[in-house]
């Protein structure tokens, strides 16, 4: 079954560019330009992976974060911050509030990006396997 | 007492000039405040002949302090520096402050000469610069993050393949976008050092290791030229203390800079050594180096060389600039030697242990 990935970023074209490569890779993809959104669809589905834009309206990447892991429901979703801050107190802060990696988008390419979500995807599966039906609460 | 003419004209001149001026005896209580020092400190003289600066001070850390006094009282020299003071009406302003001692002929101490110069505006220019190039720099790495995935998607044919020519073109535009992205890395790393947010993270930095990631880093370019790159480093070389990250950007600065201002098949060599309780490292080229003209500018900021900007287009005239603000807040010290036409050894050092001392320069 192909990952489905939830995408938070406000810039349209770089949330296009994501689809694309996602898609081209063999994921599904879904879209939202805001924190509110986010929220929003983390309730409504369950995602393998986030891509977290930080400065985004109506709730900031950090604000999203911290709801994330204060919920049971998908407290356990990996999370790569993409943004384009990127001061050593950006990257602490969100890595304190439960993000698995920190990329600045204009010094990785979409190569990178891909390889790291790669491997926080093949991470989460044998996790997942590892815990049998009786201790899957999901 | 009668004054004579001279008397009364420095008189005036001290009495009207624009800064603050103000006379202690050897226990800082004030005898003299001319004009200035009403405006500047909000305090009317009467209010301050008599009592010390500290009626405005008492903003600073105690250190701070201590460090004025020592200067100024033991060791009998001129002390120069930033202070924030506070105003009667508590307002906090910054002035650059000059103390001096004030001798007799047989060198004991008078009293003291306190000058004030009001510099909030300036500092407060400056730091809406700094977040203005902050900003502007955030902003423009979006537009440039997607060129360089959708021309990286097209070259990797997730929209189908591509001829030959169509690929070049869009290379040409990746590469575009690349130098963008270094230029805009250049602008943001220049407004974090200069607006004093820089802090340093230290730890045990193998130098042979780091020169050797930059090297693999800028193969392509190394390759491009057919240049000769050798690293002679010894694998017991000492680990200093200091911030890998930032010896990076400054690494990486030398050894691009000696690749870009080399002749297509000349050498660059790089060694380190340990010389007292330092490292220094060394890169060295065989390329064009640097007019004898230019060579007092080469650390300035957007400072480009005369012979470099007609054979390169490229270059911002900020690495230099950032590598020595860096190597300077790490302790050590970058010099450099070159023979236009024959080349160029620029020279940095590290200190094997960072100490407190370093930290107060810093800060300043």
């Amino acid at each position: 079954m192909a990952d489905i990935i939830l995408v938070a970023e406000d810039d349209k074209f770089l949330a296009n560019a994501y689809t694309l490569k996602l898609r081209s890779s063999g994921h599904d993809v879904d879209v939202v330009y805001n924190g509110e959104d986010a929220i929003q669809k983390l309730k409504e589905n369950k995602y393998d992976a986030v891509i977290l834009d930080i400065i985004m309206p109506r709730q900031d990447g950090f604000a999203v974060l911290k709801t994330m892991r204060q919920d049971k429901n998908f407290d356990n979703v990996p999370v790569i911050v993409a943004s384009n801050l990127g001061q050593e107190d950006d990257v602490n802060r969100a890595m304190s509030l439960g993000a698995n990696d920190y990329i600045v988008k204009s010094n990785v390419s979409l190569t990178e990006l891909m390889e790291k979500l790669n491997r926080i995807l093949a991470m989460k599966h044998e996790k997942d396997s590892q815990q049998t039906p009786a201790q899957n609460t999901k | 007492m009668k004054l004579n003419l001279s008397q009364l004209i420095l008189i005036q001149a001290i009495e009207n000039s624009f800064d603050h001026i103000v006379i202690t005896d050897v226990n800082g209580v004030i005898i003299y405040a001319n004009a200035a020092v009403e405006r500047i400190t909000g305090y009317s003289r009467r209010e301050i002949i008599g009592n010390t600066p500290a009626l405005w001070g008492k903003q600073m850390p105690e250190e701070f302090y201590k460090e004025m006094w020592h200067t100024i009282k033991d060791e009998k020299k001129d002390y120069v520096g930033e202070i924030t003071n506070k105003r009667k009406d508590g307002t906090l302003y910054t002035a650059r402050i000059v103390l001096s001692p004030i001798k007799n002929e047989d060198g004991t101490l008078m009293g003291f000469i306190g000058t004030e110069e009001d510099i909030t505006v300036q500092k407060e220019i400056e730091r809406m610069k700094d977040d203005m190039v902050s900003m502007i720099s955030h902003q423009l790495r979006t537009p440039t993050s997607a060129i360089s995935w959708y021309s990286e998607m097209l070259l990797g044919d997730v929209a189908g393949s591509m001829t030959d020519s169509q690929r070049e073109i869009i290379s040409h535009i990746y590469d575009s976008a690349q130098r963008m992205n270094v230029l805009i890395n250049s602008f943001l790393s220049v407004s974090v050092l200069e607006s004093g947010k820089f802090h340093p993270v230290f730890s045990e930095t193998d130098i042979k290791c780091l020169v050797q990631k930059v090297l693999d880093e800028l193969k392509p370019g190394i390759d491009s030229k057919s240049i000769k790159a050798t690293s002679n480093i010894t694998d017991d070389l000492k680990r200093p203390i200091s911030d890998e990250k930032h010896l990076h950007i400054v690494l990486s600065n030398l050894i691009s800079n000696a690749i870009k201002y080399s002749p297509n098949g000349g050498s660059i060599k790089v060694f380190a050594k340990e010389e007292e309780d330092k490292i220094v490292v060394c890169v060295s080229d065989e390329g064009y180096g640097i007019p004898e003209e230019n060579q007092n500018k080469i650390f300035e900021k957007f400072f480009r060389a005369k012979n470099v900007t007609e054979f390169e287009s490229e270059g911002s005239g900020l690495g230099l600039y950032l590598s020595k603000k860096i190597i300077a807040v790490l302790g050590g010290d970058i010099w450099f030697e070159s023979k236009p036409e024959k080349g160029t050894t620029f020279s940095f050092s590290v200190p094997l242990r960072y100490t407190p001392k370093n930290e107060v320069t810093e800060s300043n």
